[in-house]
């Protein structure tokens, strides 16, 4: 895929902040993936993740709304979204586990071998994190930035804005800006690089 | 807990206490407990609101003692919404207390002949029944005020709001927490109706002076007892997921899987579900000074409970659960968490079951009542509950009754119950549980994951369609068992992934009662419950038509993964072949 430059936004921020930017995470943001491949190993390539927290931490995998149990061969590519969560409470919770033992109990929405690919070679991928996962590699992820949509800034920003007590700068393409410079772009721009840098320069 | 507490609230003369021993219920506890006194006791064929319904208040095999998690309460009767047998359980403080006051259940029998309202009070001295009509029309926060007012805060109380008062079918039981706040619920199927229907209005519980229960084999229990929690906080499910988000946490995930049953189960994703979700209250509380990890009784280890502070850092309610959250937000189309835990809070006051209160909404949108997503309306509709008017009655009344009113097809209830958030279509196995329970709609009802850990049901192969059908009945089976006990149904996920900590809550079992729990126990205690209750329900008339889900979950597909409940009637009339 070609690589076009968009706006980069920087915010910078204490650490303890950091949280208020997981829901958007949840959401889903978007992060570049070099090639098709098998989902470990775009988790550990593209996001940089160790292989034992892969196996052990994430334990709950949707690619396009569908649990996943063997993320050695279920393929993820370009256009794909992707879901991230820790083992989750409840006979539900339990049956959308990888390979766990009631997986037949959601076997309607399983990822099945032969299963249509809705992404095909590089390009982006969606990723959602949730739980325990967002607080984890949350932060790292968002200090290696990741795409977001115009819309999805500006409620960022909003976001952010609520955090009256907290010291946050802004930088546009790396030089200092306001929110509403920012914000400003948005009607012109349809998606932003956002990064946060921990700790004010 | 060796005598049961019997009170016929219409004896000639006034209300009558009885203390018997255990005779024939020797060995129940929870559920076991209940649903044996039901079955045996209780005209099948009754009206659930005459004087032949009872309702049975029983604590756990362990409860009132050091085991961790051993705080559930089970409350049993004839259900008015069913009209089959019905045990909800419940958290609070109730178990530990009545189990240190020495008994094993309170059965609460017969019926006022005169609208006379009462409370009773029970400690180391004896049991008090007092009328008292000035309880009379008191939601459960400004009933536990005037009790504190009177008895303090170190009691504990089990207790009913105005729907109780009013005998709704969707009226619950409330017991009172640790701070002394009427929070949790024993909510499915209505036993909140029946205990206003005995003329009961509280139930004020004092252990001042009780020891706690002690186990046959000190030594070995408390060892064990200590390893079994540590096991729980070891776990990511039980020691880290929970306990930083509550149950909660569900709704991204269901959502994402396309099962969170959405606007009436007309979809199965809900676009303002990150809105609400366990992560976003968690922090909507740290940032209010309320608190996201909390526990609902004293001894409990995983703390999956919270405290819900509103907008001007108020307490307003605990962390509403994840099926509240469901019922009362994607199910209605509602993505205010503040608005939920409004609603989660009037339910408690009302004294209501939050699952059924919010599918009926759902319905009730559904027929035109309100518009999905108008949460004032939804405020508005719990609230004609509360009063009691005649639309707030029909309300109250449950899901399958507004949907006859007001003629919807689409009502999502088997045996009259409400399904709770998940919708079959997508997780079929548990539409398996759903259809088959003799309790009705329930995901509780197959929820001890450790069926296979237990021993219970053998070898199955999980990965066959058969098998779900295999899976549910084990897990029944092993629900019904864990529900004796008075142990929390969290500990399953730490159960199901360390074999050690498995074997120490055997030993603490085994430490507390001196006799070891074998898989051919569980299985046994599993199956006994499963037959008293199904014994019952079919004297009552229930038949395999009953074991159904509505016949749109068949025909309906449900977005986004277009998919219909493929379980066919043959398979569903397997799951009790045993």
């Amino acid at each position: 895929m070609k690589s076009v430059a968009i706006p980069r936004i920087t915010v910078l921020f204490p650490q303890p902040s950091v949280s208020v930017l997981f829901p958007f995470l949840s959401k889903g943001v978007q992060l570049p993936i070099s090639r098709s491949c098998g989902i470990k190993e775009f988790l550990c390539r593209e996001l940089l993740l160790d292989p034992d927290y892969v196996e052990s931490r994430i334990q709950t995998v949707f690619l396009n709304g569908r649990a996943v149990d063997d993320i050695e061969t279920v393929m993820i590519a370009n256009g794909d979204t992707l879901a991230l969560s820790a083992a989750m409470p409840g006979l539900v919770g339990a049956s959308f586990r990888r390979a766990g033992r009631y997986s037949v109990f959601r076997d309607n929405v399983s990822f099945h071998d032969g299963e249509p690919q809705v992404g095909q070679g590089a390009g982006l991928v969606t990723v959602k994190l949730f739980n325990l996962i967002v607080s984890e590699i949350g932060p790292t992820l968002l200090q290696q930035g990741v795409r977001i949509s115009a819309k999805m800034l500006a409620e960022v920003i909003g976001a952010l804005n609520t955090l009256s007590e907290t010291e946050i700068d802004f930088r546009l393409d790396d030089q200092p800006a306001t929110s509403e410079e920012i914000l400003s772009k948005i009607s012109r721009e349809t998606e932003f690089l956002l990064r946060i840098q921990v700790g004010l320069s | 807990m060796d005598k049961i507490l019997r009170i016929n609230m219409g004896a000639a003369g006034g209300p009558r206490v009885t203390t018997d021993s255990l005779g024939e219920y020797a060995g129940l506890g929870g559920r076991g407990m209940t649903s044996a006194v039901i079955a045996k006791e209780v005209p099948p064929l009754c009206h659930p609101l005459s004087a032949d319904n009872k309702l049975v208040i029983a604590p756990g095999l362990l409860s009132g003692s050091a085991a961790a998690q051993s705080g559930r309460i089970s409350v049993g009767c004839k259900s008015p919404l069913t009209g089959g047998i019905k045990e909800a359980n419940s958290g609070g403080q109730a178990a530990q207390v009545l189990g240190r006051l020495g008994y094993a259940a309170i059965i609460l029998e017969g019926k006022p002949s005169d609208g006379t309202l009462y409370k009773i009070k029970i400690n180391k001295e004896g049991v008090t029944v007092l009328p008292d009509d000035s309880l009379k029309g008191l939601g459960n926060y400004d009933l536990i005020d005037r009790i504190k007012a009177d008895h303090g805060d170190k009691v504990a109380c089990i207790s009913i709001g105005t729907a109780g008062e009013m005998k709704l079918p969707a009226a619950s039981v409330a017991f009172t927490d640790m701070e002394f706040r009427p929070t949790r619920h024993a909510g499915r199927g209505g036993p909140g109706a029946v205990m206003g229907s005995k003329g009961v209005k509280v139930i004020i519980l004092d252990d001042a002076g009780c020891p706690m229960r002690s186990p046959k084999n000190p030594e070995k229990f408390k060892e064990a007892n200590k390893r079994f929690a540590q096991g729980l906080k070891r776990h990511a499910v039980t020691g880290q997921g929970l306990p930083a988000y509550g149950t909660n946490v569900l709704t991204n995930i269901i959502n994402e899987a396309g099962a969170l049953p959405t606007r009436n189960f007309a979809t199965g994703r809900f676009d303002g579900a990150t809105k609400i979700s366990g992560e976003t209250y968690a922090e909507l509380e740290k940032a209010r000074g309320g608190n996201p990890t909390h526990g609902c009784h004293r001894g409990c280890v995983i703390q999956c409970s919270g405290i819900f502070h509103d907008k001007n850092g108020k307490f307003l309610t605990k962390q509403p659960e994840y099926e509240t959250v469901w019922a009362h937000g994607g199910n209605c189309g509602i993505d205010d968490p503040d608005v939920i835990a409004q609603l989660d809070r009037m339910d408690d006051d009302f004294g209501i079951d939050t699952i059924e209160m919010g599918a009926t909404i759902g319905v009730a949108m559904e027929a035109g009542v309100a518009q999905f997503g108008d949460s004032e309306a939804a405020i508005r509709l719990v609230k004609e509950v509360g009063k009691g008017t005649p639309l707030g009655r029909i309300l109250g009344s449950g899901a399958e009754i507004t949907g006859k009113v007001f003629g919807v097809e689409r009502v999502p209830t088997v045996k009259g119950q409400s399904m709770p958030a998940y919708d079959p279509r997508a997780v079929q196995g548990i539409g398996v549980t759903y259809a088959t329970s003799p309790m009705g709609a329930d995901h509780t009802a197959g929820y001890a994951v450790t069926a296979n850990v237990l021993g219970v049901g053998g070898t199955v192969n999980p990965l066959t369609p058969a098998g779900q059908i295999e899976l549910s009945r084990n897990l029944q089976i092993a629900t019904a068992a864990i529900d004796a006990t008075g142990y929390c149904l969290f500990i399953a996920f730490a159960i199901l992934d360390q074999p050690d900590t498995f074997q120490d809550m055997l030993d603490v079992i085994g430490g507390f009662l001196g006799q070891d729990l074998t898989a051919d126990g569980v299985t046994e205690l599993g199956k006994k419950i499963l037959s008293f209750e199904r014994d019952f329900n079919a004297r009552a008339g229930f038949t395999a038509k009953d074991d159904r889900l509505p016949g749109y979950f068949q025909r309906e597909a449900l977005p986004p993964h277009n998919v219909v409940f493929q379980v066919t009637d043959k398979e569903l009339d397997q799951v009790f072949n045993w």
